[in-house]
């Protein structure tokens, strides 16, 4: 039987821990008093770096590397907090913002200081209300305590941390339009070269972390990388806050200890199995951004490298589960929708593609597309993938391509000749 | 970033080129061109169209050759299979939206879209679905008229309004391929160099009102000569057809105007095209050949010694023609030189106050700017060349002569009238401001029988003086020119070039 283990979620459940007095009776500031007085910034990265924490947000990225391309010059650095949690099936970072706020503002202090950023900014998804309310009460209780502001804990150190919500574009989950919508512009992925730590938010040295990447600082630096990097498993240390939805009957957010169980024993242990009773067809396992997973996959152990070794990601955490009562070329449909709809429109490939894709499969829904038409499908995803500005083609590149591979018999199903035969 | 080479290979072959390059630029030392539809070397790097995409050995991704700089030993394939086969599936992405409208749409025969599909692209579509509609034909004020579904949200006009022009007046509106472009306000595009990012425009989503519908490209001249309506001379390429001036656009002079030139100069040359102009002599307000008209002023002038001769030239004379002028005076002893120098405003960019193109070259001969009041006197003659558009002969001048000869586009009632030619009908040399020497080139004869300034001057100066020798070609007439002015002396109509060259004068001005 698989059993969570709460780090982030531990105090979820008690209304007190949204409040500063609440958030202190555990723990809370106890990592950034210990910071701010007895480590120095770079000291908090190797930390961080020992501990094998990798991003949150869904590249998986080493979080103590990324910290280390700042460069060391006196240029004004910042921290951007991406919480623009919108890839669909991901509710995470919600559980944290709405709940332990504190931890997110503690974790986010600590990689100003590590990075000697004076200014932090919280990038809220728009439909976020609850958490850009739970958010501001936050900070403005620690800003009274002399948490946030100038000379924090009268150790020198200052930064300010500022909530900003988005607007409702998918595209500015994506750490370089997230900094462009931040400056105020329409939210475009920039190119990189330069990448956001040499030169983000007006061309200063950024940081840009995931919500659940800061809150699992905070726990690094309270309880030590040694803590953190024996919990899970090796390329996957720490917990990981899983987002199950679809058919199971357990649907929720789970935080577990990657590497102790498979995709199965995570679907049946804890989601229960399909409601219905009918087998599972498909999860996609780390958000709908990336390559399906089908009945035989379920046995792959659920970590990091094993699911990138299987051939998927655990993205951002969202693990979505179909039946066999759904059809795969919906999914599929539904998928380049979303993303045909998302599409910020700057560079070519996915701006003309990402319709294009959605109107093949639509054709292949109606049963009037034949196998050539299939075929054309697969080449056009080749000539967009790789060939944009940002990872968005990548996000239905993928999945449209998994789709047809994995459910071919049903794609052929679906083929014209097949219709009218 | 930018002292010294590097070594790079470009499709195996190994060339030298300057570092601080973009692979784009690079590409060319070794004779290859990328195709590019949103990077511009005046602009920053958007890389959106994507089209660009090259090899680099070592890196798993294609990149964009606009965004990435040349390092030492760097490889990149520009035509190999990979990188064919990417551009032709952005080339076949950037058509299947485009309503294919090239036998109605003005960009034909200068669009980027028509040049690279035939270059990269496939010849054939397989896309099957019903295109998207965008609005067409809509309203970016008096001058630029945009077409959406042209559009391939290249973002050149945004960047270039926003990065050059300052006016920050464009952006994209919607997402995906329903982008679109939108001017803020009420519409209309304000920036006096707004007309640019239809040169920008690589397809046919910007077009010129003023051009517009006008000719098919193919049909028409194009002749690379100076605009003359301020004193900064932006190098511009004229089309013409019939011999008659279409449309202006800049020519890149990164001394000059960059890749730039402003709105007024570029629309203005209808003067040009008037079919009301002046295209003949007249004598006593009748047509008369140019052998009598040459006569009756020699007879002017020749009576007119003893009252004096006031001669007033134009600051839209060629250094030639100021010289075939100077030459006569002297013979004449003439001695009260003077040129109109119109005045008006200037700005920080490229529109200079002096609305005239070659103020400087008319003092570099002699000629005095004209006093603010005329001497009260009644000269025997008057030789005046009006500026282009200086109408009629002013009042102020008519009634400080007996008789007047007087060169012009319109004026028909003076005693010998002599028609102006403009500045696309004529070489010659100029002195722009900053003290640069450029050149000015015929690309049209109004009439095949008009006489430029140059010709009459020397024939009349031959009328009096028939060991007079004039020039024959525009090359002569510059070599006799740098003979006879120190601040020239070296100079050659070769040397000069397309481009123009700077000039080592005492007190050189802006």
């Amino acid at each position: 039987m698989i059993r969570e283990t709460r780090v982030m979620l531990e105090h979820a459940a008690d209304a007190a821990q949204k409040t500063l007095a609440g958030y202190r009776k555990h723990g809370g500031y106890q990592a950034l008093a210990k910071a701010l007085r007895e480590m120095k910034p770079e000291d908090v990265t190797e930390e961080v770096l020992k501990s094998g924490l990798r991003g949150r947000g869904g590249a998986g990225f080493p979080t103590g590397r990324k910290w280390k391309f700042v460069p060391k010059t006196n240029k004004k650095k910042y921290i951007a907090v991406n919480a623009d949690e919108s890839e669909p099936g991901t509710c995470k970072d919600r559980q944290i913002m709405e709940n332990d706020p504190h931890q997110l503002v503690e974790g986010t202090l600590l990689a100003a200081y590590a990075i000697g950023a004076g200014t932090a900014y919280i990038y809220v998804r728009g439909e976020y209300p609850h958490s850009i309310r739970a958010l501001e009460d936050a900070l403005d209780e620690a800003r009274e305590a002399g948490l946030v502001g100038k000379d924090i804990m009268g150790s020198g150190f200052s930064c300010d941390v500022w909530v900003h919500p988005g607007a409702g574009a998918y595209i500015c989950g994506e750490e370089t339009a997230l900094l462009t919508s931040l400056e105020g512009n329409r939210g475009y992925p920039r190119l990189r070269p330069p990448f956001p730590a040499v030169e983000g938010l007006w061309k200063s040295p950024t940081v840009v972390n995931n919500v659940e990447t800061l809150a699992c600082v905070t726990h690094i630096i309270r309880r030590g990388a040694s803590w953190f990097s024996s919990l899970g498993c090796e390329g996957s240390t720490g917990t990981r806050l899983f987002c199950i939805s679809g058919h199971v009957k357990n649907p929720g957010v789970y935080e577990l200890e990657c590497g102790k169980f498979t995709l199965r024993e995570l679907l049946m242990d804890l989601g229960g199995g399909t409601p219905s009773g009918r087998a599972i067809k498909g999860v996609l396992p780390g958000g709908s951004s990336m390559p399906v997973f089908v009945a035989a996959d379920l046995d792959v152990r659920f970590d990091l490298d094993s699911v990138a070794k299987a051939g998927s990601s655990l993205g951002s955490g969202a693990i979505m589960v179909f039946d066999e009562s759904v059809s795969a070329v919906d999914v599929a449909l539904n998928i380049s929708e979303f993303y045909s709809h998302e599409s910020c429109g700057q560079c070519t490939p996915c701006r003309e593609g990402s319709d294009w894709v959605r109107l093949m499969l639509d054709s292949v829904r109606r049963q009037e597309a034949t196998r050539s038409d299939v075929g054309l499908l697969l080449d056009v995803l080749d000539r967009i993938e790789g060939n944009t500005i940002c990872a968005l083609a990548e996000a239905f590149c993928w999945p449209v391509r998994s789709f047809v591979k994995k459910f071919g018999s049903e794609f052929e199903a679906h083929l014209k000749e097949r219709a009218t035969a | 970033m930018s002292q010294g080479t590097v070594n790079v290979t470009i499709d195996g072959k190994q060339v030298a080129v300057p570092a601080g390059l973009n692979l784009i630029e690079a590409a060319r030392y070794a004779g290859k061109s990328v195709p590019h539809y949103c990077y511009h070397p005046r602009l920053t790097v958007a890389g959106n169209c994507r089209i660009c995409l090259v090899e680099i050995q070592g890196q798993a991704k294609l990149e964009i050759a606009c965004n990435r700089r040349v390092a030492e030993g760097m490889s990149y394939f520009t035509e190999n299979e990979r990188v064919k086969k990417a551009r032709e599936g952005v080339m076949e992405l950037l058509l299947i939206n485009h309503p294919l409208d090239c036998t109605i749409c003005d960009q034909a025969g200068e669009c980027k879209l028509q040049e690279y599909a035939v270059d990269h692209g496939s010849g054939i579509t397989r896309y099957a679905f019903e295109k998207v509609k965008k609005p067409k034909n809509i309203s970016w004020g008096d001058r630029v008229v945009f077409d959406a579904e042209r559009c391939i949200l290249c973002t050149r006009c945004v960047r270039f309004l926003d990065e050059v022009a300052g006016t920050n007046e464009v952006g994209v509106d919607l997402r995906g391929e329903k982008c679109t472009l939108v001017v803020k306000g009420d519409g209309n595009l304000t920036s006096p160099y707004q007309m640019n990012i239809i040169d920008l425009c690589p397809v046919g989503a910007l077009t010129s009102r003023d051009f517009r519908f006008k000719s098919r490209v193919w049909f028409m001249n194009f002749t690379d000569t100076i605009c003359t309506s301020c004193a900064r001379g932006c190098n511009v390429t004229v089309g013409s057809r019939g011999d008659r001036v279409l449309r202006m656009v800049p020519r890149a002079n990164a001394e000059v105007n960059d890749h730039w030139m402003c709105d007024y100069g570029r629309l203005h040359y209808a003067f040009a095209n008037d079919e009301q102009r002046l295209a003949a002599p007249r004598v006593a307000g009748k047509g008369a050949p140019y052998p009598a008209a040459i006569q009756r002023a020699k007879a002017i002038l020749e009576g007119a010694r003893g009252d004096g001769i006031l001669a007033v030239a134009s600051a839209f004379m060629t250094n030639e023609e100021l010289l075939a002028l100077k030459q006569l005076l002297d013979l004449l002893g003439v001695e009260e030189r003077f040129f109109l120098k119109p005045m008006g405003e200037g700005d920080d960019k490229l529109v200079h106050p002096e609305k005239c193109p070659n103020a400087r070259g008319a003092a570099l001969l002699g000629f005095a700017e004209a006093p603010a009041a005329w001497p009260e006197k009644e000269y025997g003659a008057l030789l005046y060349v009006a500026p282009h558009e200086g109408a009629d002969l002013p009042e102020e001048l008519r009634k400080r002569a007996k008789r007047r000869i007087v060169f012009s586009l319109k004026e028909r009632e003076a005693d010998v009238c002599f028609p102006l030619t403009t500045w696309i009908e004529k070489d010659g040399t100029v002195v722009s401001a900053g003290d640069r020497l450029q050149r000015l080139t015929k690309g049209i004869s109004f009439e095949p029988t008009l006489v430029t300034e140059r010709a009459v001057l020397d024939r009349l100066h031959q009328a009096f003086d028939g060991s007079h020798r004039p020039p024959d070609t525009a090359a002569q007439a510059f070599a006799r020119l740098a003979d006879a002015t120190p601040a020239l002396a070296g100079v050659t109509w070769q040397k000069i070039g397309p481009l123009g060259m700077k000039l080592r004068m005492a007190g050189a001005t802006a």
